[in-house]
């Protein structure tokens, strides 16, 4: 045995015709350049996941009740921390009447057209938190399906849950990260690309290995896949077509390491190091073409969300400051560069060929002080600057006009608009008929709140289903009878028992953006690897629907 | 065992009649296996062989001699040593002054004459081809030749350690030391000549010299000889000291005392104090490497999260205190749960029992997190761990108290309190856990947790993951269980980390490990900065220049999430599936490397930003030099490679194209001031020859001639702003390492750049400003080169 020896030639060259007389060029992608918006023509899904365990019974509450006993008293009594309310029945009843836009199912504010899957909460009065203006115009509008009780995660950890929901197989374990993800499959079940709207894509965005609809789910291959941090910026630096060769560096550098890539493409290289290289194929196509589509000057970005990540006349200027002429909209930066981007890789739909896109918002886990009211937002109640706990991610996400307290406050269309209904006031309606979003997080949380005024790991919340082609109502039980005996039982952490897993609900967004997907992405929905759980049977057939 | 001498060898006359003995009964078997046979009457002759003279020395298992043995035409060396019932090895390092081809020098074991090569020399010796007694011989017949022996010693030719298959000394090689700098130090700081004598050491005995958690590791970390800046050589050790001394005006350091304030313990800049700490000679990389994972991924507490930077600092410096005593890392974990930054990380500081209404005021985050985070205790299959195990752990979190210290902020130390501590033992894993307060009933759950069945399975796996392996298969997670449960019940954190990383499984073609983006921008700037100046700079401008690399900026660019506010809050940072998924990460390197590679390729000297003087960045200490004292671009090029990518499993045509022509090819212009500047990449090189060869007429391709004097812009220009064809096609060309190979054009281009050289010590009246001019040209060259290294794949990950 020796040792020491050099091993020049352990990288093996593929064919060697294809090396011959290559130069670099645009490569695998085609290249299609247009300066207008293209019409978004296909179907796509958006999936938001909420990191930390969202505490959806924060945002959609049942109406206070003085009875005790009833849920609505339990609730609000086992809450009052959380919602940071003091002793007695006044400060609970002042809450619910002031934050929350009452909805009685069948009722009061329930709209023609709405669905209570099975009629389970026939009278049930709830309440949308006042300042989730979108949500609560969406749900009015039959465009939001709520979906109780659901779980994406079996158990209380986060990664684990996390990895469950992103992956949309609920018998996933801690080591099982080498499998796709629900978006991946749907994408190549579309025979479209999986989008990761973040810096790093999450496993949902994971591709299976083969082709629709026989792929492996348990295995992961990304062709699919492309991130789109910013789609403005996106590209590699090119060496200046026409300038002297001979004087700048910085095109010696990009053409000396532009010209080693296309010929290491050539070449067979350890699996350690193939994303890089597809990376470097990506950006390099995509970005030529996207900075292309998306100059400022021809396609600027929307005024509405432009304003949600940065200071734009006129919109939210700071009262507190004579020389504001406007501050950004959303708490949240990262989330706004999300949606912003959202939107230029709609309108350029037709260069990335989406099929699902991915965005996350942060923050969710509410251990400890899960409403906060600094004292600066009575004079300012746009101030993006001011943590408000878990309130300020569903502002942002939810909120319609910003501020706005629905039902209570006049409204005004032109002014500003968080998140999503930014993007709403931002794409023709022809492309919103092709958007579906979902919204979920990997678990729910107890439905006591805790000594830190805050709540702990649960099991079973809320899901959101939200399209123009959506069948709005309310999917499973809202206030599970049974819940009540779980707040004063000795049970030292009750939760909202799970009774839909995400197959089912997930399984018939997919078969809306590709026809007859559902089965292949979520295979348990067909009888492959178990039965999942639903709450009624049949309960999403219809959910969503053609226009 | 130091080497003994026995008698004096009288001749060859009886070493001959041993070796034809031993040949007359043995075959030969390839690569150095050594043949054996039952040999009538062998220990008779070898005791006679042994008693007749010459130097013999005898060799027991697992020793090395620490000495020398010269081998000359009248001292031949013999070594004997009696067969142990397995198989072994046998290594040594050697240095010979003749020729070791040509005949004269031999060297056998038991009878087989065998290669030597200069450098160490390792044979494997099967059990079924020893001897009850086993002698190698050294014999040198030139008068003018001789051999020095060094480390000498037997071993196992399978070891094990903590159960896991290690490398032999055989195995162990620079490539295998470099792996595990690079994974486990950032790189490390150690110096060619440490790496080699790393590399020629028994593994076991160079990973106990690399990896240590003290303080100072001077292999490791060694100051350059000359860096003026060397007081991180023996002192500021901790992230508390370290703070405190970049921030301090009194310290001696090239950072202008008005940029210094924030990066104390008080000071904004947090982030790049930490990674200064690492990147900063002196002190040890990977002390800092395993501290950056505890506190920023294991461990994680947040900056971001109401823990203060002297809570951080504290909370470092104890869990690393912790393993430098070589406490069980259940009691490492014990000091991370106890501290304050974990208390406001959580909030259990507000924590209490009522003792009137007998109930917890608790939050349970971190009492998941402790069994969940810390051990990989999720509760499977345990029907009790969300009704009992959970609260019952938030009641032994009771009364923690950080004190409220006014002006100063919250204390760095957690106030174990008894007034509103649950007064009980608590029931956690169905065990009681007792104690008079959270610190001892902590003491006491520590234990128990490290032996909960899924801490053995999960915590190991978690350790090696998180640290080193991308792609653990579970055949591979169930060695490091075995590994792991081999610790006993104290778990020595330090020996499992060393045993797996001399381990076959580490050095397997299956593992391999994406750098997250801290990782990566550490390790460059390790690989790019020389002396400390670089480092303390870390690519700021300071005092009109700007020297070292960045690694603040890298991390910020990526989204990936500052030191210590970690991407997942008590998840940790971005890891590193997460980075090698990150498109943008990619895009940020390649186009910092690229639009700004003037970072890279300038950042190699100024007139005055040393503290008044001037600097120049030293390659020429660092790069290899030929007997003529010249440095070539083939050596160069390679030592590049290796410095940056630690093997030459990619180092190919391809790669020596591009990086001979950003060495080699520049302008030839004795005297005047752009000699040696404007360095061509090799697309632009071969445009420039296919277009002299067409305006030329020429079928030669001279580079040294096309690129002297003033004709150097004269081919590859586009006239009136078009060029030609065949220009374009040169310029926008993708050569493959085929289409290198293959061409005997390209081949004469890249024989005459290989042994062009670079005047990095150039000065003198024949060149233009005495050389500086020339010096400066030939370190951005340099500068320039690792930096189309740092474009490359390799650098985005470490294995396979």
């Amino acid at each position: 045995m020796m040792k020491n020896a050099n091993n020049l030639d352990r990288r093996r060259f593929l064919q060697a015709a294809l090396g011959a007389g290559l130069v670099w060029g645009g490569g695998v992608f085609p290249r299609m350049a247009s300066a207008a918006p293209a019409p978004l023509t296909h179907r796509i899904l958006v999936n938001l996941m909420l990191d930390g365990g969202p505490d959806f019974r924060h945002l959609i509450v049942p109406a206070f009740d003085t009875a005790g006993g009833s849920f609505g008293n339990l609730y609000w009594t086992y809450r009052r921390r959380a919602h940071r309310l003091g002793a007695g029945n006044n400060p609970l009843r002042r809450r619910w009447e002031d934050d929350y836009y009452p909805i009685t199912v069948g009722g009061d504010g329930w709209n023609s057209g709405l669905v209570d899957a099975g009629n389970l909460n026939t009278g049930v009065t709830f309440g949308i938190w006042r300042e989730a203006g979108w949500l609560i115009d969406m749900f009015r509008a039959g465009n939001a399906a709520l979906v109780f009780n659901a779980v994406g995660g079996t158990n209380r950890a986060h990664d684990l849950s996390t990895l469950m929901l992103n992956q949309g197989n609920l018998t996933s374990g801690l080591n099982d990260a080498d499998r796709s993800g629900w978006g991946g499959r749907l994408a190549r079940s579309a025979g479209r690309r999986s989008i990761s709207l973040l810096s790093s894509p999450s496993a949902f965005n994971f591709g299976p290995v083969g082709d629709a609809p026989g792929y492996n789910p348990n295995a992961i291959d990304n062709r699919d896949l492309v991130s789109v941090d910013d789609a403005r910026e996106m590209g590699l630096f090119d060496p200046a077509p026409d300038g002297s060769p001979h004087g700048d560096f910085n095109d010696k550098m990009a053409r000396a390491a532009k010209s080693y890539y296309a010929g290491l493409r050539q070449e067979q290289i350890h699996q350690a190091y193939e994303k890089f290289m597809d990376h470097e194929a990506k950006v390099r196509a995509f970005g030529e073409q996207l900075q292309e589509r998306l100059d400022d000057d021809t396609l600027p970005m929307p005024i509405l969300l432009e304003a949600l990540r940065n200071d734009v006349d006129g919109i939210n200027p700071d009262p507190a400051n004579n020389g504001s002429t406007g501050r950004r909209v959303l708490r949240s930066r990262g989330f706004a560069s999300q949606v912003r981007n959202l939107h230029d890789v709609i309108v350029a739909n037709d260069l990335l060929n989406p099929g699902v896109l991915a965005m996350r918002y942060g923050g969710w886990d509410s251990h400890a002080d899960q409403r906060q009211t600094p004292t600066v937002l009575n004079q300012d109640p746009d101030n993006p600057f001011e943590s408000r706990g878990i309130e300020s991610g569903f502002r942002d996400i939810f909120g319609g006009q910003c501020g706005v307290q629905y039902g209570i406050s006049p409204s005004n269309p032109d002014a500003l608009h968080c998140g999503f209904s930014a993007l709403w006031a931002s794409l023709p309606p022809e492309d919103l008929q092709n958007i579906v979003i979902t919204i979920a997080g990997e678990f729910g949380r107890q439905i006591r709140d805790n000594g830190g005024a805050g709540t702990d790991h649960g099991r079973g919340n809320l899901m959101l289903v939200i399209s123009d082609g959506c069948q709005g109502g309310i999917y499973g039980e809202m206030f599970p009878d049974d819940e009540i005996a779980k707040y004063e039982s000795s049970s030292r952490s009750p939760d909202i028992s799970p009774r839909t897993e995400i197959d089912p609900l997930f399984a018939a967004v997919c078969d809306w953006v590709s026809p007859f997907s559902g089965a292949a992405v979520f295979p348990r929905t067909v009888g492959q690897g178990g039965t999942p759980m639903i709450e009624l049977p049949g309960m999403f057939d219809g959910m969503l629907y053609d226009i | 065992m130091s080497a003994v001498v026995l008698a004096e060898w009288p001749g060859l006359t009886r070493r001959l009649a041993l070796v034809l003995a031993l040949v007359a009964a043995s075959a030969i078997y390839p690569a150095h296996a050594i043949n054996s046979s039952e040999l009538g009457g062998l220990q008779t002759i070898l005791h006679e062989y042994l008693l007749e003279g010459g130097t013999t020395t005898e060799l027991a298992l697992d020793e090395t001699e620490s000495g020398a043995h010269i081998v000359s035409t009248d001292a031949p060396l013999s070594a004997q040593f009696s067969a142990v019932g397995e198989d072994l090895e046998l290594c040594f390092f050697l240095r010979s002054s003749g020729d070791l081809q040509g005949g004269g020098i031999v060297f056998e074991i038991n009878g087989d004459s065998l290669d030597l090569v200069e450098g160490e020399n390792c044979f494997s010796l099967p059990l079924a081809m020893q001897e009850t007694t086993n002698v190698a011989y050294w014999q040198v017949d030139p008068p003018d030749a001789g051999l020095a022996i060094f480390s000498l010693g037997i071993s196992h030719a399978n070891p094990i350690q903590l159960g896991l298959p290690v490398l032999t000394r055989g195995g162990w090689d620079e490539r295998a030391v470099r792996k595990v700098l690079k994974v486990f130090a950032f790189g490390g700081h150690a110096l060619e000549p440490q790496i080699h004598a790393w590399a020629n050491m028994p593994p076991g005995d160079a990973i106990r010299e690399m990896l240590t958690f003290d303080e100072h590791n001077p292999k490791l970390s060694p100051i350059l000889p000359g860096d003026r800046y060397d007081d991180t050589a023996s002192a500021h050790g901790t992230l508390t000291g370290f703070q405190n001394f970049i921030s301090s005006r009194s310290s001696f350091l090239p950072i202008p005392n008005d940029r210094r304030d924030q990066y104390g313990l008080d000071g904004y800049n947090f982030d790049d104090a930490f990674n200064r700490m690492i990147t900063v000679r002196g002190m040890n990389p990977f002390r800092q490497r395993i501290g950056f994972w505890e506190t920023n991924y294991h461990l994680a507490v947040n900056l971001d999260a109401s823990v203060s930077r002297r809570q951080v600092a504290r909370y470092y410096d104890d869990i690393m205190a912790a393993h430098a005593a070589g406490l069980p890392y259940h009691e490492v974990l014990g000091v991370a749960a106890k501290s304050a930054a974990v208390a406001m990380q959580y909030g259990h500081r507000n924590n209490r029992w009522s003792p009137w209404s007998g109930e917890c005021e608790c939050n349970e985050d971190f009492a998941r997190e402790i069994h969940q985070l810390y051990y990989g205790i999720f509760g499977e299959g345990d029907p009790d761990h969300e009704s009992e195990t959970i609260p019952e752990t938030a009641k032994l979190l009771t009364d923690m108290e950080v004190p409220y210290i006014q002006n100063q902020g919250f204390a760095t130390e957690v106030d174990f309190d008894t007034d509103r501590h649950f007064p009980g033992a608590v029931t956690i894993f169905g065990q009681q856990v007792s104690g008079v307060d959270a610190s001892a009933k902590i003491d006491n759950l520590m234990p128990l947790s490290m032996q909960h069945p899924e801490a053995k399975k999960n915590l190991p796996v978690m350790i090696i993951a998180g640290l080193a392996d991308d792609n653990l298969d579970e055949a591979r997670m169930e060695q490091l269980r075995a590994a792991w449960e081999a610790l006993g019940p104290s778990k020595d954190f330090l020996a499992f980390i060393r045993g797996y990383a001399i381990s076959e499984m580490f050095h397997s073609q299956e593992q391999f490990k994406y750098f997250t983006t801290h990782e990566r921008a550490l390790y460059m700037a390790n690989k790019s900065n020389l002396e400390n100046i670089e480092a303390y700079f870390g690519g700021a401008y300071y005092n009109g220049g700007r020297a070292g690399r960045t690694v603040g900026s890298v991390v910020e660019e990526d989204l990936a999430g500052d030191f210590f506010r970690p991407l997942h809050n008590v998840f940790g940072g971005q890891n590193s599936v997460e980075a090698s998924d990150s498109a943008l990460a990619f895009e940020n390197n390649y186009n910092r490397l690229t639009d700004r590679e003037g970072d890279m390729r300038t950042t190699v000297g100024c007139d005055d930003c040393d503290r008044g003087q001037s600097w120049e960045k030293r390659w020429e200490d660092v790069l290899p030099r030929r007997a003529d004292g010249k440095y070539y671009v083939a050596d160069v090029a390679a030592w590049l490679w290796m410095h940056a990518v630690g093997n030459f499993d990619n180092y190919t045509e391809l790669e020596r194209a591009h990086l001979y022509a950003l060495l080699g090819a520049a302008i030839i212009d004795p005297g005047r001031y752009n000699d040696g500047d404007n360095a061509f990449d090799f697309n632009l090189l071969m445009c420039v020859i296919l277009d002299y060869q067409v305006e030329e007429s020429a079928i030669d391709a001279p580079v040294t001639e096309i690129l002297t004097g003033r004709s150097w812009n004269d081919y590859c220009d586009a006239d009136d702003g078009v060029y030609d064809q065949h220009e374009l096609d040169a310029l926008n060309a993708a050569y493959t390492g085929q289409d290198i190979a293959d061409s005997p054009l390209i081949q004469g281009v890249l024989d005459e750049l290989g042994s062009m050289t670079l005047p990095l010590n150039a000065s003198g009246p024949g060149h233009y400003n005495n050389g500086a001019n020339l010096r400066r040209h030939a370190r951005e060259r340099v500068s320039s080169a690792l930096g189309f290294i740092f474009t490359t794949p390799f650098v985005f990950a470490e294995g396979g």
